[in-house]
C-alpha cells in the first residue's frame, strides 16, 4: 500500500508495479475534478498517481504483519475491484478500499480521526435573551426548580431566574443535543445546581439573562456597566476596586469603571466555576485563570466573562428561544 | 427541521471547525462560497461532511464530493433534500 499527500490529504492506491498502482478514484487534484472517471477503481501509473509528490510506502507493526494478506492475494484483491463504483467520502473512499485490499477490513484513519476530533470538539456556548416580564407561566423542568423559582417573591428576580433556567434547557438542546427532561439535576450542599450531562452557569442583570454550556467546567458573570454607577456613585466603584483587586489585578486592570468590571465578572465567572466555598473576592485571583470578558453590543453597556477549560473555544448567540443569532463582540 | 434551523446547525459546525473564524461567520449568508469566503480547505470540508452526518442524522451519497459544494446555501439544499 502507498501513499501520497496531497495538500492536507492523503491519496491511497495498491502498487503493483510502476505502471500500475490501483486505487479507489483519480488524485483529488484539480486537473481531475471534472474527470468523468474520477469515482471508479482504476490503474493508473505512478506518475499519474502521485502527481509529482514522492510516495509514503505503508510499514506494517507485527500485529498488521500478521493481519494482511500475502502480496499476491493483496493484488488480486485489487484487481478484482478494477471499475467498480459507489464512492463515497466519509464511507467508502480510497483509504477504505486500500485498507480492504491489505487487511480485508474497511477502514479510514482519516475520516475516524476528524469523525473523533468532532465528537470530542470543546464547547462552550454562550446565550444571552432578554428577560420578559411579568414572568410566563409554562412549567420548567425539573419541578423542583419551577417550584423554587415560582416561590420567589421578588418579581423582578422571578422572571430572570425563570428566564435563565429556560434559556439553560434550550442551550442544552441546541448546543449539546439534549433533551430536557432526560437531564438529572441535582442540588449541592453550598446551593448549586448541577447537571449529570453537561456542566453549565447562569447570570443576569435586570433584563437579561445569560447562560454558559460546555462539555467541561464552566463559570459565566454578565454585569451592565450603567448598573454600576447607579448602584455605586460617588466614587464608590473605585472604593470596590480599592478594596476587592488582588495587588496582581490591580497592575492588570486599569481603575475604571470598565477596569472594576472586567476583573469583577472574571472574578465571579472564575468561582462559578470552581464552584468550592463561599465568595470571596480576594480569595479568588483572576491574572492567571483561564478567562475571557466581551463587551456585549447593544444600548445599555453590558460587560460578560466567561471561565473554563473551553473558553478560548466560546461562542456567544442572542436568541429570543426560536431564532438564534451568533455574535462577534469585542473581546477586552 | 426549517431551512433556517439548518443554517443554525450548520454555523455550529462551521465555527468547530474554525473557531478563529467567528466575525466571517456571524455574517455568513447562503451565498457565501466555501472557499473563497469562509477560508475552506479540504480538511476543514471534510470536517465539515462528518460533523453533518452526526449532527443531522444523514448519511452522504455516495460519489458527493467536495466539488458539489460551491456555497453555503448548496450545502443548505443538501441537508433539506436529506431530511425531507
Amino acid at each position: 500500500m502507498i501513499r501520497v499527500r496531497l495538500g492536507s490529504v492523503y491519496h491511497y492506491g495498491i502498487f503493483v508495479s510502476e505502471d500500475e498502482v490501483i486505487a479507489f478514484g483519480l488524485p483529488p487534484v484539480p486537473e481531475y475534478q471534472n474527470h468523468p472517471h474520477r469515482f471508479v477503481v482504476c490503474a493508473v501509473d505512478v506518475d499519474v498517481f502521485s502527481c509529482g509528490v514522492i510516495p509514503e510506502v505503508a510499514e506494517y507493526d507485527l500485529r498488521e504483519r500478521r493481519q494482511k494478506f500475502s502480496d499476491r492475494q493483496i493484488v488480486a484483491n485489487a484487481r478484482a475491484r478494477l471499475g467498480e463504483t459507489g464512492y463515497n467520502l466519509l464511507h467508502n473512499n480510497c483509504e477504505h478500499f486500500a485498507n480492504e485490499c491489505v487487511f480485508g477490513e474497511k477502514r479510514s484513519e482519516q475520516t475516524e480521526s476528524v469523525r473523533r476530533r468532532w465528537l470530542a470538539r470543546p464547547i462552550c456556548d454562550i446565550y444571552l435573551t432578554d428577560i420578559v416580564q411579568p414572568c410566563p407561566g409554562e412549567p420548567l423542568y425539573p419541578p423542583q426548580r419551577d417550584a423554587e423559582i415560582r416561590a420567589c417573591s421578588h418579581d423582578g428576580l422571578r422572571a430572570a431566574r425563570y428566564a435563565a433556567w429556560q434559556l439553560l434547557l434550550f442551550a442544552g438542546r441546541r448546543s449539546l443535543a439534549l433533551d430536557p427532561e432526560r437531564l438529572k439535576f441535582r442540588k449541592t450542599h453550598s446551593g448549586q445546581w448541577t447537571c449529570d450531562k453537561m456542566f453549565f452557569s447562569l447570570s443576569h442583570t435586570n433584563d437579561v439573562a445569560a447562560v454558559a454550556v460546555s462539555n467541561a467546567p464552566v463559570g459565566v458573570d454578565l454585569e451592565a456597566l450603567s448598573d454600576m454607577g447607579r448602584r455605586f456613585p460617588d466614587g464608590g466603584v473605585q472604593q470596590l476596586y480599592d478594596s476587592w483587586l488582588t495587588s496582581g489585578e490591580k497592575q492588570l486592570y486599569p481603575p475604571t469603571d470598565m477596569g472594576f468590571l472586567t476583573c469583577w465578572t472574571r472574578k465571579e465567572a472564575v468561582y462559578k466555576r470552581t464552584g468550592r466555598g463561599s465568595f470571596h473576592p480576594l480569595r479568588v485571583d483572576t491574572t492567571k485563570a483561564e478567562a475571557r470578558t466581551f463587551r456585549l453590543p447593544g444600548g445599555s453597556e453590558r460587560i460578560l466573562s466567561v471561565s473554563g477549560e473551553h473558553a478560548g473555544s466560546a461562542h456567544l448567540f442572542t436568541t429570543d428561544l426560536i431564532k438564534t443569532t451568533l455574535l462577534a463582540p469585542e473581546e477586552i | 427541521m426549517t431551512r433556517s434551523e439548518i443554517i443554525e446547525g450548520l454555523r455550529d459546525i462551521l465555527l468547530a471547525a474554525d473557531d478563529r473564524n467567528t466575525a466571517a461567520l456571524a455574517n455568513c449568508s447562503e451565498q457565501s462560497r466555501l472557499m473563497a469566503d469562509l477560508g475552506f480547505s479540504s480538511v476543514s470540508m471534510l470536517y465539515m461532511v462528518i460533523a453533518i452526518e452526526e449532527k443531522f442524522g444523514i448519511r452522504f451519497d455516495d460519489n458527493v464530493g467536495a466539488a458539489d459544494f460551491a456555497t453555503l446555501g448548496d450545502v443548505v439544499d443538501y441537508i433539506e433534500k436529506k431530511l425531507a
